[in-house]
């Protein structure tokens, strides 16, 4: 594992062990491509999935790549960070296919969008016109409450059922 | 006048075969809970489920479901009026084996033609595969209908029983004991009893042709369904048990057949269809032809 | 025999024979089986498991609903035939459990189909569901499980609470255009 983390750093990339089985490396925006070409060329063939991170405070979001080498049983994570503001990232789709979904499901809860990546329609929630619900600035408690909330005298304009006394 | 007798005598009949069909599910329902260690339903559960379901609202979907379903259920009615049963046989000189089998052909036909109306796929699939067991039933069961006519030189079921005739050496089941092996086994299937229950196999194709019935259709599903058990029981103990010298013997023997598709019921699993078919162009049928060249030669 | 008496020889028979279909979204779906099998066997009190909504006279709801699974959930209650009960099983139903606070997850079942038994809890016990069998009978013979009928009464208030949920034409909360500015 120290030679992939040895040739990262010598890449110009910040690149640590967090175990024995798992290493990071924090990349910028433009590098992710290139470092996670080189992983896949190395070994590290399986894609596991895409996290992202709302660092609300900074102002940032956090992309997490995680790719896996099942040859060698070690994992590895590929982190970079985007601005908030108008948030945008090149798709990884031309490594693995299967980033298409994960991108998808990303732009759906963060707001975060894939240049290159054909389909970013909505994939979990339906008829969805609020704030990304999984960003920190979405307040899932006020709008629960607004939509589903009940008060007994609730109308829309009619009258409610009156209740049923059961003895 | 007579016409009239004939008339409430057929009702009678009717009746008593639905009650009948009713009763025995019931209490098959309890014999299979109890094997399942469970405490099972009071055995007259099915009337109150009869008298539930016509009791409810219901919703039809067009005028061949309901043509199907009325046409399916009158024609097991008219089936069962021909069934010699001990002593009540209403038409003595008319109780052709082929007619009743070609009756109960006609109610999974109308069965057919109702539920394919509903539109539902798993229906479609369902009413598929009971025409194609039916297919794979009827095989060994005209096998050993073929020996028995030729054993019995007659066509009539009142005559076959009478042929048997005089104790317990007399009966078929000892004189034509590889054909009713064959027959019980096709009995099994025409049930629509556990290894061959593919055609209303719940958690696959949702209760297949009754996926779209409800309220009173479903009653009249059920009724069909106790009816034909009645005959399907009965066919097979007016051939092979040498018939019954009164109504309640018959019902006797009639149960215990119905217990021993019971049994196998509660122990198998379930073929898929082409699996079920395959195994009653086997085992069944090969014995239905031996039993036919035994009569022959 | 009168009117009265029919409808009381008919609410017993209802009561002695309840066809059920469960619709299995959470965790719920755990409690059913010993329920059904052999160490509670509700099979005795003519209670028994239902393919289609067509059959059944139950709708058993075990768990929390999505917006998506409401919206099948009154599908299913609609293709069912009169009389029809519905059971609210878990605390999900009730207020939402602790889903309460949740961005897809509904709080009040009552709200959008009409139920007539809650069976609280978080998980319930099969005794329980078996409880609430037997409350439910209880009340089926004395003709007090009107829930059907009050869906009939007041369809207009059901279904705006559906259409509140179901068919949104603008964002839920104020702050929603800042965000498609910055999106």
């Amino acid at each position: 594992m120290l030679k992939y983390v040895k040739t990262l750093n010598s890449m110009g990339l910040k690149a640590r062990p967090l175990g024995d089985w798992e290493f990071e490396v924090l990349t910028p925006k433009e590098r992710v491509a290139e470092t996670l070409s080189y992983l896949k060329g190395s070994g590290f063939e399986t894609f596991i999935h895409l996290m992202c991170v709302d660092w609300i405070d900074d102002g940032e979001f956090e992309l997490v790549y995680n790719v896996e080498s099942y040859g060698e049983a070690i994992q590895a994570l590929v982190k970079t960070r985007i601005p908030r503001e108008k948030p945008s990232m090149m798709t990884m789709m031309n490594l693995w296919g299967l980033c298409q979904v994960y991108e998808r499901e990303i732009h759906e809860f963060f707001g975060i969008k894939f240049e290159g990546n054909p389909n970013l329609e909505q994939f979990f929630l339906e008829n969805w016109m609020d704030l990304p619900p999984l960003r920190k600035d979405f307040d899932t408690k006020e709008f629960s409450e607004e939509l589903f909330g009940f008060k007994e005298d609730e109308s829309h304009g009619i009258k409610a059922p009156e209740r049923i006394e059961y003895k | 006048m007579t016409i009239l007798l004939k008339l409430i005598q057929g009702i009678g009949v009717g009746a008593l075969s639905i009650a009948v069909g009713l009763l025995f599910i019931g209490i098959g329902r309890k014999i299979t809970a109890r094997i399942q260690r469970r405490y099972g339903p009071p055995p007259i559960q099915n009337f109150f489920d009869i008298f539930k379901l016509l009791s409810k609202r219901s919703i039809s979907h067009g005028f061949a479901f309901d043509l199907g379903l009325i046409a399916g259920f009158s024609a097991l009615l008219a089936a069962v009026v021909f069934l010699p049963m001990g002593q009540i046989n209403i038409f003595p000189h008319n109780s052709s084996l082929i007619m009743i089998i070609y009756l109960m052909t006609m109610a999974y036909l109308g069965m057919a033609m109702g539920v394919s109306s509903s539109g539902n796929p798993n229906a479609t699939i369902g009413i598929a595969r009971a025409l194609t067991m039916m297919m794979g039933y009827e095989v060994p069961f005209a096998a050993v209908i073929f020996s028995v006519y030729i054993f019995s030189r007659t066509g009539s079921l009142a005559n076959i029983v009478a042929a048997q005739s005089g104790g317990f050496l007399n009966w078929n089941l000892v004189r034509l004991p590889f054909g009713f092996v064959a027959a019980e086994i096709a009995l099994q299937g025409m049930l629509g009893e556990k290894p061959f229950d593919m055609t209303i196999a719940p958690s696959e194709i949702a209760s297949g042709p009754m996926v779209e019935m409800g309220g009173k259709y479903l009653g009249f599903g059920m009724l069909q369904h106790s009816i034909g058990l009645f005959i399907e029981t009965g066919i097979m103990v007016d051939l092979f048990l040498g018939g019954a010298s009164n109504i309640w013997i018959f019902i006797a023997k009639q149960f215990v057949l119905y217990f021993a598709a019971l049994m196998i019921n509660a122990i198998m699993p379930r073929f898929r269809i082409e699996e079920g078919v395959s195994f009653m162009w086997k085992f069944p049928l090969l014995l239905g032809v031996v039993q036919a060249l035994i009569v022959v030669l | 025999m009168s009117q009265s008496q029919w409808s009381e020889l008919v609410n017993y028979f209802r009561g002695r024979s309840m066809w059920m279909l469960h619709y299995c979204t959470g965790c719920g779906a755990i409690e059913l089986p010993p329920v059904m099998t052999s160490r509670w066997d509700m099979e005795r009190f003519g209670i028994i498991p239902m393919a289609t909504p067509r059959q059944a006279d139950i709708l058993l709801i075990t768990g929390y609903l999505s917006i998506k699974t409401l919206k099948r959930v009154v599908y299913t209650y609609d293709q069912m035939s009169t009389p029809k009960w519905v059971l609210g099983f878990g605390s999900c139903t009730i207020n939402g459990g602790i889903y309460w606070d949740s961005y897809n997850v509904i709080d009040r079942l009552d709200k959008y189909i009409p139920v007539d038994i809650y069976i609280a809890g978080c998980m319930p016990r099969p005794e329980a569901i078996m409880d609430s069998f037997i409350k439910l009978r209880e009340m089926v013979q004395k003709g007090e499980a009107k829930g059907y009928e009050k869906y009939t009464k007041n369809y207009e208030w059901y279904k705006a609470n559906q259409d509140h949920v179901f068919g949104r034409s603008e964002p839920v909360l104020r702050k929603a255009e800042e965000v498609t500015k910055s999106a």
